[in-house]
């Protein structure tokens, strides 16, 4: 086969001692620097880019990848441990691996974490190996009427995360979409609920929010409930940490779905690998075998959002290698440095310099394989930080939320902002408002209203646009039954439901 | 590979007259760290642009002392104007200048505007381009043109952002080309090409700087005043297809703080000429971004830079995007 | 006293440190907000623009939506919480302060002096216990924000001078 013959050519370039020893330092600084709260994949690869120009360019690339699959993997060990999302798609992680830490089981998490990161991400690397070029054409499939239809059915599927009191649920979701409008959007180019301040004029920044909502937050709850923090801090022997033969058959399956759909989600333009964790999780919470209790404190749950953002990450390898269209942030970073070294992206790239393509791609086994193997390295150190009793770990965990918000803006404002953010959140936590909702529909909002407005100024606003659009309207169909399915079955009087309000 | 050099003068010459240099021996040096601010965030286009120019210094001793880069992003830059702003009287603080960074304070009617600025020097421009996917059956400007007037407002042109540079040179096609054509704003050129290519709008504006593949998409008509090169030296300029004021070079330049004395201005001026002169330079930064290199001093850009705002004002209040 | 914690003295003494009217208060500021989201995004921003939906369009939504569904939490679902904590409020005045210090002594030593503070004051835990845990996680946050991310800290108003 030619597939394969190719990528065995790329190892041949890609496994020498210098490249597994590049990806390595990049695997180990990328799970330090994705472990930072504030900081993330992009800011990784830009600080390290202008470093690699000394190195040979399949050596450079193959330790800005490991590095990126780095910062994916530590992106989930704050949010696990100490509710604090690094990134976006670590929002997602977080609502089932904190729950699990409270319950002392963070070891677990954080090992069910990275070993569904890994198949996650194998399985999009498998995916962008045989079949890149052909999902790179589906993709561009994908126009503003479809992302709009797409985004919908990731709006609607907030529902069931709004918790045990549906209309406080969302409320929140409500008062996610007014704060992400703050700002001036793309859309209408006009600033929103500035009052005049210009640190609000691109809009709220999304990592100091988060950090505010849920890690701040946490601190002061901590202070209240001093048990949760007893909880979170058991003394768990490593063993205990690891998992055991049912748990690992529990999250292969949840993996290699969400590795799947995590795949094509991040291939589409302008989705991420957000949207991609996302629905990963709303899947395994209709079809998996524990799917209704996720919420609550499961390695599912994990494991849907940890497999669907890393496969993600190598989906918007696709449309960057075979189109030469960064699909995300880091991705547009990474294009940058290809650039420098005199590669050019796009269709051509495959036949003007295979070595270079094939040396990528199979270093993205190189580094994913690197990343776990310095992520299971480093997860018993984690678990044994976890026994600092809860007397330092407070102000510890403090001082975390203030540097990481500054880091992200170099900005006081972000940390004034990221104090505001805690306690209200604290408010709402008291008051039973669920914060989650609050934080996906922020995220989710923004994209809705640009396709929206993007699909009608090319329709010269005829709604026709997203019927027209076979894709568009399945979307909107399947999202028709998910929005109808729940209400059908409130009608029946039966111990379901109330398993369903769990 | 596409090689753009022209160096200083070919490139202005339209806007400006030679780029003469002060050649005067500079009194003035810094004695301590230098702060150089970059108003948007890492890995975006000026964080690259100063953290490459800051690696050419080092590397050729043009500066003593250490510069270290800062990203303050926000408000479309503002965050950052304003910090340079607030820094008058430090002759240790340069910044990175945009043309894009200049439009938004226009779009936006920031508090720290051009004037309250020092400009440095000029390293860079890029330009435009107008482009449909190379699968269009559309040819050339007139065609897309005649499309358009037949049905106004049907046919897409889809750019990154609004109020940036994309969009400007949208609203120069629109106001001089005689055609009412639909303007589609994107998050960046990646969305765009995907656009494009997908066959979700009909064309697209994007800089030439963003390297679009001329195998996936075909350019019509550059915003240049020349010719480009390679791949793009069969692209026709706008001025030649008979449409002179549809033309927009974007400058990638410095700025210190407010009142800067002379002899600082005089030696950041200095160090930016070294910079330019440099095999490093031209080959790491201005070939690999597809850029246009050239060297203005710092009174030729502060000229530059307020003609070029005056036509920014003119043309954003002519397409509504400002009153 | 660690493993008593705050819920045992609230519960003993609900009426000195309880803001029972709290969830209340949250809804109203949520229905304010609604409202003036509503009202400013209809008015200002636009509702339907070029046939479809404006710059108002999803606040006037999303406003009306948390107003309504606010003002009916607000009258026909009181909240039975148990009693608040005031004292979580304690680490968000302590923070406010030592952010408020950052511009004069800067961020690092900021941040120390909350860490030794706290263990001392709140935590009564012994002063070398408390100093070590500042200065290791000052020294920490230094070395790798710092020296190896070069993230610009403010360096405070004494260093500045002193340079």
């Amino acid at each position: 086969m030619d597939i394969l013959q190719s990528l065995l050519l790329g190892f041949a370039t890609s496994l020498t001692v210098p490249n597994v020893f590049a990806a390595l330092v990049g695997a180990s600084l990328g799970i330090m620097i994705g472990a930072i709260p504030g900081l993330g994949s992009v800011t990784g690869v830009a600080l390290l880019l202008p470093l690699t120009f000394q190195m040979d360019p399949i050596t450079g690339i193959i330790m800005l990848g490991a590095l990126y699959y780095g910062c994916m993997y530590g992106g989930s060990y704050s949010a696990i441990m100490l509710n604090i999302p690094g990134d976006a798609p670590a929002v997602v992680t977080a609502l089932d691996g904190y729950p699990l830490s409270k319950k002392g089981q963070a070891g677990k998490a954080l090992f069910t974490a990275n070993i569904s990161s890994f198949i996650g991400g194998t399985v999009g690397i498998v995916m962008l190996t045989f079949m890149g070029a052909a999902l790179a054409r589906i993709g561009l499939m994908f126009g503003p009427a479809e992302v709009a239809a797409l985004v919908v059915l990731a709006l609607c599927s907030i529902g069931w995360l709004l918790g045990d009191s549906p209309k406080k649920g969302l409320i929140s979701t409500f008062v996610g979409v007014m704060l992400s409008m703050v700002g001036i959007g793309l859309a209408f180019g006009q600033p929103r609920f500035t009052f005049d301040s210009m640190y609000l004029l691109n809009g709220i920044s999304f990592i100091p929010l988060v950090i505010g909502m849920f890690g701040f937050s946490q601190v002061l709850e901590m202070m209240v409930n001093r048990i949760d923090a007893e909880g979170l801090m058991q003394k768990i022997g490593l063993r205990k940490s690891l998992l055991d033969r049912s748990e690992v058959r529990r999250i292969i399956p949840v993996s290699l779905r969400s590795g799947v759909l995590g795949n094509l989600v991040g291939i589409l333009p302008g989705a991420g690998a957000t949207t991609g964790s996302f629905l990963a999780y709303v899947l395994e919470r209709k079809v998996g075998r524990n799917g209704d209790e996720l919420g609550t404190g499961k390695i599912e749950g994990v494991a849907a959002s940890e497999a669907g953002n890393n496969a993600a990450a190598a989906g918007s390898f696709a449309p960057l290698l075979s189109l030469g269209i960064p699909g995300s942030g880091t991705a547009a970073v990474l294009l940058g440095g290809l650039m420098m070294w005199g590669v050019q992206p796009g269709p051509m790239l495959f036949q003007n310099s295979p070595d270079f393509v094939w040396g990528l791609i199979s270093s993205m086994y190189l580094g994913n394989v690197m990343a776990v193997l310095a992520a299971l390295a480093i997860i018993p150190f984690l678990v044994k930080l976890l026994r600092v009793p809860p007397a330092f770990m407070i102000p510890v965990i403090a001082v975390i939320c203030v540097v990481g918000a500054y880091s992200v803006n170099n900005s006081m404002f972000d940390v004034w902002f990221m104090l505001g953010a805690g306690v209200v959140a604290y408010f709402m936590n008291v008051a039973k408002y669920p914060v989650a909702p609050l934080l996906l529909a922020f995220v989710l909002t923004p994209r809705l209203e640009t396709s929206l407005r993007q699909a009608l100024d090319i329709s010269r606003g005829d709604f026709s646009i997203f019927f027209n659009s076979p894709i568009a309207l399945t979307l909107l169909g399947v999202t028709a039954l998910f929005v109808v399915f729940p209400f059908a079955r409130k009608l029946l009087p039966s111990q379901k439901r109330k398993m369903l309000a769990k | 590979m596409t090689r753009m050099k022209w160096v200083g003068k070919t490139a202005m010459s339209g806007v400006l007259c030679l780029a003469v240099f002060s050649g005067s021996a500079s009194a003035w040096e810094p004695e301590r760290n230098v702060e150089f601010i970059v108003p948007y965030s890492a890995g975006g286009g000026s964080d690259i642009n100063a953290r490459m120019l800051v690696e050419v210094i080092r590397q050729n001793d043009f500066v003593d002392q250490t510069i270290l880069v800062n990203n303050r992003p926000g408000g479309s830059g503002a965050v950052g104007n304003s910090y340079t702003f607030n820094k008058r009287g430090d002759d240790h603080t340069i910044m990175t200048f945009n043309g894009g960074q200049m439009m938004s304070m226009v779009t936006n009617d920031a508090d720290v505007q051009l004037e309250d600025l020092t400009p440095l020097g000029t390293l860079a421009l890029d330009t435009l381009l107008l482009g449909v996917a190379a699968d269009s059956d559309i040819e050339n400007v007139d065609e897309l043109v005649e499309q358009a007037k037949q049905d106004p407002g049907s046919v897409t042109i889809g750019g990154a952002g609004r109020g940036g540079e994309d969009h400007l040179a949208f609203a120069m096609l629109n106001s001089s080309l005689g055609a009412d054509f639909q303007y589609v704003p994107f998050g960046g050129t990646g969305e765009v090409t995907s656009a494009l290519l997908g066959g979700h709008i009909d064309a697209a504006v994007y800089k030439l700087g963003s390297r679009m593949d001329p195998a996936q998409v075909r350019s019509l008509a550059a915003l240049a005043e020349e010719r480009l090169e390679a791949p793009y030296d069969d692209v026709p300029t706008f001025a030649e297809l008979g449409h002179p004021d549809i033309k927009l070079m974007i400058f990638r330049g410095y700025a210190g703080p407010p009142d800067m004395p002379a002899e600082a201005v005089a030696y950041w001026e200095g160090v930016l000429e070294k910079a330019s002169e440099s095999e490093q330079w031209n080959n790491d930064y201005i070939d690999k971004n597809n850029l246009i290199g050239t060297f203005v001093g710092a009174e030729e850009s502060a000229e530059f830079y307020s003609e070029e705002k005056a036509r920014y004002t003119e043309k954003f209040k002519e397409v509504g995007i400002i009153e | 006293m660690v493993r008593g914690g705050g819920n045992m003295n609230i519960e003993k003494s609900p009426e000195k440190e309880s803001l029972s009217c709290l969830p209340g208060l949250v809804t109203i500021g949520i229905v304010l907000m609604g409202a003036a989201w509503a009202a400013l995004g209809y008015f200002k921003y636009g509702f339907w623009v070029n046939s479809g939906p404006g710059g108002g369009f999803f606040p006037v939504v999303a406003g009306l939506g948390a107003a309504v569904l606010g003002i009916y939490e607000f009258l026909f679902s009181p909240v039975k919480v148990k009693a608040v904590g005031i004292k979580g409020l304690w680490p968000a005045a302590a923070m406010a302060v030592t952010v408020a210090s950052i511009p004069l002594i800067g961020m690092v030593l900021a941040m120390a002096l909350f860490i030794v503070l706290w263990i001392l004051i709140v935590e009564r835990k012994s002063w070398y216990k408390a100093v070590l845990t500042g200065a290791g996680a000052g020294a920490a946050i230094y070395l790798v924000f710092s020296l190896w991310l070069k993230v610009p800290f403010p360096q405070g108003f004494f260093l500045e001078m002193i340079k």
